[in-house]
């Protein structure tokens, strides 16, 4: 009987680690690293007016709707000025965070599935399968992510689910390998192998076992792509790979190359607008870092 | 070793075959192209054309071909810019190594030294210091950094080119040509290697954390070693094996920065031919620096391998 | 005691950070140590042994300090000495072995380099003349062949082997003092008594004082001059190692002594392993009285209210209240 239960107990006492992290995280904000807390005031900050933007600017934010090359604080109407074309530069940024969080979220999104996947599979299985999948990310890893983006966005079109796929498909690699290398760690673990001896079934075990306790260091790295995706959303936009029917902070600041040097406000308030969100999922990547480092302490 | 090499060759595969790929999802094939360029063909002339370049092989075919003549040096011919691929990329490719060889080289030594300092006063003002401006310049695109440097130090400030390779009147002797292309090279330089001096900073620091409570380090401390010595000799030094492993993964994501650094300034590297072909739809050529840049990075990382078998006597390349 | 001792410590406490604010996880610790003489502090972990020992050499870690008392080492206080003045000392005339030799030694550096600069960080010798030194001190810890010790890296050798290339440089510029924090816990059985036999002898040759910190008390037996137990962060019994392993006082000690695996002289049996019931108190969870109350068979009223004074029996003291008063009765009834 006593050794039932502890067979019994063992694995989801181990397995549980993941909704106790998740609980920790509601239960222990005051004791969270100070990244963590900016990262998240920043980002529920931008949640905020993405989700608000149209209530504070109805209009279509491609309007023309004053004077061209108006400086900030020129027409209390507008705010931060008006742009080349005498669009509302304020209502480009609100505007523009959807984009930004849209396509840094399902980018992330794409990346983490198809690199936890990979990962996962890959570690678990070994041989030959491992090998065969590690080469692909490997091949994923040596091809410079923004020259495969931009082809794919130039063969696809540029229209935002295409930019989003485009992001989220050349940038998995770093996931596979780290969801790899926690799945190689975790196979040898007992309460893995008894689940497949007991009659678990692969499948089961990689999903009840495997996946949730490979998940903390995948969260931590999403933040990090959830970054560099808002990052190369802006760089493909000041390329001309922007969908042209909505307005994001990259189309802005390609928009304002010409008015580099006479209204260079055009350019820097758009760009701060970036550098504010991808410092925010930064302290969050940093902050969750934190904490996974310290429970693993102790 | 042999292995090593040995193990490249899928990947080297893999790249070909990525290529081969990314020609044929691209829209029209080499004939459409060749023909609207004469302008215009007739379906004949077409035909002609495809049998000419074995389109209407089977698709395996087609691929050995393009196999063999990627491996006899034969990248294809870019109609837009009415030269071989190769010749193409043999030109820009001094540049964008002179570029991202100087970044990384810029990169290393002032995100060690930073990521030292703040490791060294963890959690006191040095470290906030450090660490802020380092988050804030890793959060910064890199198109909008260059073009601040840019403004600030070419346009207010005019100590600086703002693009271009070299200056192109009052070039009389070598040393100048030397020196010219030393000026235009300061801003990318900068912009490209801030960008990786923020990342190697913050994981500088982190390694160094790391190893600071490490045993062998409380061993040294015992010995009754200057702390100098200890942060340098076994600290930095363990910390530098994480940091060149970071410095090969990387090696591709610091030619995805060059391509933005070189469009910005203007600088004739394989990035900004990447911007040109794209801009072109120019395939041809895409697929040849995708083969390039892939190979590069693969070269790159064999380096990295190697140098990580030299400092760490654990490690042993079988 | 008649010979000056080269380590005295009075009345030492060390903090650690609490909840709130900083506790002392060791106080009131006094330790003499003698020109070739060998103490053993014993204690179960968390006791402050290895505190102790780190304070010793002043590399306790951040955040911990030592609070109050004094550190003497040659008779010059060194408790509140910078990390400057410390790290003369250190490796020179105060060395330190560590537990773990598997980690001691950093990785990417030979054998040869880290004894070499053991030397170096104290005495500035030539090239050649630091190398010879350095093979002789792996001759002296018994290392075969030690011209090619020299030249491997740490791990090409055994457990064994490390932990004696961590003691030649420990014992690199002759110290007065070694502190051994563990030296044999992370070994094979069998290397143990090699280890510790090889400190013995090590000591007797160069009349260094060796502090040896252990959980285990039947290993130190051997080997120790006398001994001090601890408990929860202070000084239960120092005694004589003759006196206290033959006639402990200590119900603390009296049950380390009983859970000690040892045959029975006469039959060769094993009895029944004697187990200490209950756990160590936190240094949070101290009250006023003695730590060891609530694990004590001999509890009394007031050593739950009082912290024990010390007694002085044969050969040392003892932190006792049940002690303190079967004196006073014998010393009543001697009376």
């Amino acid at each position: 009987m006593t050794t039932d239960s502890e067979r019994d107990e063992l694995p989801t006492d181990i397995s549980i680690r993941v909704p106790n992290i998740v609980l920790r995280i509601f239960r222990s904000w005051r004791k969270f690293p100070l990244s963590l807390h900016i990262g998240l005031l920043i980002l529920l900050f931008q949640l905020a007016v993405a989700l608000l933007a149209n209530t504070l600017y109805p209009q279509d934010p491609f309007e023309l709707v004053g004077m061209p090359f108006m400086a900030p604080g020129e027409d209390p109407l507008f705010p931060l000025g008006t742009d080349i074309l005498g669009r509302d530069i304020a209502a480009g940024v609100v505007h523009g965070s959807r984009v930004s969080l849209l396509v840094g979220f399902a980018a992330t999104l794409i990346a983490t599935i198809v690199g936890t996947t990979i990962g996962l599979v890959s570690g678990y299985f070994g041989g030959w399968v491992d090998h065969a999948l590690m080469r692909l990310t490997e091949l994923f890893q040596v091809i410079p992510h923004f020259l495969f983006a931009i082809i794919l966005v130039s063969i696809m079109g540029a229209d935002l689910s295409n930019i989003i796929l485009a992001i989220g498909l050349t940038s998995w690699s770093m996931v596979a390998r780290l969801a790899r290398a926690e799945t190689l760690a975790l196979r040898e673990l007992d309460f893995v192998k008894i689940s497949v001896v007991m009659g678990g079934g692969h499948l089961r075990a990689i999903l009840t076992h495997v996946l949730p306790n490979a998940l903390p260091p995948v969260i931590v790295s999403a933040s990090i792509l959830t970054a560099l995706a808002v990052l190369t959303e802006a760089g493909l936009a000041f390329f001309g790979m922007s969908d042209s029917n909505h307005v994001s902070w990259g189309s802005m600041i390609g928009a304002s190359r010409d008015a580099l040097l006479t209204a260079p406000y055009m350019t820097l308030i758009p760009g701060a607008a970036i550098v504010v969100a991808v410092m925010g999922f930064s302290l969050i990547g940093d902050g969750l870092g934190q904490i996974l480092r310290r429970g693993h302490r102790i | 070793m042999g292995a090593r090499i040995a193990q490249m060759v899928p990947t080297l595969f893999l790249l070909l075959l990525a290529a081969f790929t990314l020609l044929h999802l691209a829209p029209g094939d080499a004939a459409q192209v060749l023909a609207g360029e004469s302008g215009g063909g007739d379906t004949t002339y077409l035909a002609n054309l495809r049998s000419r370049f074995g389109l209407d092989q089977p698709i395996y075919v087609q691929f050995m071909l393009y196999a063999r003549n990627v491996l006899s040096g034969d990248l294809g011919f870019s109609f837009r810019n009415n030269m071989n691929v190769v010749d193409l990329i043999g030109a820009r490719l001094l540049p964008t190594l002179l570029l991202t060889g100087s970044a990384m080289a810029v990169a290393v030594a002032f995100g060690m030294t930073a990521g030292a300092l703040a490791a060294a006063h963890a959690g006191k003002w040095q470290d906030r210091l450090i660490s802020g401006i380092a988050l804030l310049i890793y959060a910064t695109p890199g198109f909008l950094l260059g073009i601040g440097l840019m403004i600030l130090f070419g346009v207010t400030l005019p100590w600086l080119p703002i693009g271009g390779f070299v200056a192109s009147q009052g070039i009389d002797s070598g040393f100048e040509y030397a020196l010219s292309v030393a000026k235009h090279l300061v801003l990318p330089v900068v912009t490209l290697g801030a960008l990786y001096a923020a990342i190697y900073t913050r994981f500088t620091r982190g390694a160094m954390l790391e190893i600071y409570v490490q045993d062998h380090v409380r061993t040294a401390r015992a010995k009754g070693l200057a702390a100098s010595r200890i942060i340098l000799r076994h600290v930095m030094r363990n910390a530098s094996l994480p940091l060149i492993t970071v410095i090969g993964l990387q090696a591709g994501s610091l030619l995805s920065g060059a391509i933005l650094v070189e469009t910005v300034f203007a600088w004739p590297g394989l990035g900004r031919l990447a911007f040109e072909a794209v801009q072109q739809r120019d395939y041809n050529l895409l697929a040849g620096l995708v083969l390039t840049t892939g190979t590069l990075v693969v070269l790159i990382n064999l380096c990295v391998d190697l140098l990580y078998a030299v400092l760490d006597p654990r490690v042993t390349l079988r | 005691m008649t010979i000056e001792p080269v380590l005295r410590v009075r009345n030492l406490a060390i903090a650690v950070p609490g909840d709130r604010h900083p506790v002392d996880a060791v106080c009131g610790v006094d330790l003499d140590v003698a020109k070739g003489e060998t103490l053993a502090i014993v204690g179960e972990s968390g006791c402050g042994k290895s505190l102790t020992a780190l304070a010793l050499a002043g590399l306790l870690p951040d955040g911990v300090r030592i609070s109050g008392g004094t550190v003497e080492i040659l008779g010059h206080d060194v408790a509140g000495k910078s990390e400057h003045a410390w790290r003369a000392l250190r490796g020179d005339r105060i060395s330190m072995i560590f537990q773990d030799p598997m980690s001691a030694l950093n990785p990417v550096l030979t054998i040869g380099d880290q004894i070499v600069e053991a030397i170096r960080a104290h005495r500035p010798i030539g090239k050649r003349e630091v190398f010879s030194e350095g093979v002789e001190l792996l001759h002296r810890v018994k290392l075969q062949t030690p011209h090619e010790y020299m030249a491997a890296y740490p791990h090409q050798l055994s457990g064994g082997m490390r932990q004696r290339v961590l003691i030649a440089m420990a014992i690199a510029n002759r110290p007065d003092i070694l502190i051994a924090d563990e030296p044999t816990t992370a070994l094979d059985a069998t290397v143990q008594a090699d280890i510790l036999s090889l400190l013995d002898e090590l000591k007797r040759e160069t009349g260094m004082a060796l502090v040896l910190i252990t959980h285990d008390l039947s290993l130190v037996s051997r080997w120790a001059d006398r001994i001090m137990v601890m408990y929860a962060g202070k000084a239960v019994e120092a005694r004589k190692a003759k006196s206290l392993l033959g006639e402990a006082s200590h119900p603390y000690t009296r049950a380390l002594l009983a859970a000690r695996p040892q045959r029975r002289p006469d039959t060769g049996q094993r009895p029944r392993l004697a187990e200490i019931r209950g756990r160590v108190p936190s240094p949070q969870e101290k009250g006023d009285g003695c730590s060891f109350a609530n694990r004590c068979d001999f509890v009394m009223s007031r050593c739950r209210a009082i912290s024990p004074q010390a007694v002085h029996v044969s050969d040392g003291r003892v932190w006792c209240h049940a002690v303190d008063e079967q004196q006073a009765r014998h010393s009543g009834a001697l009376a």
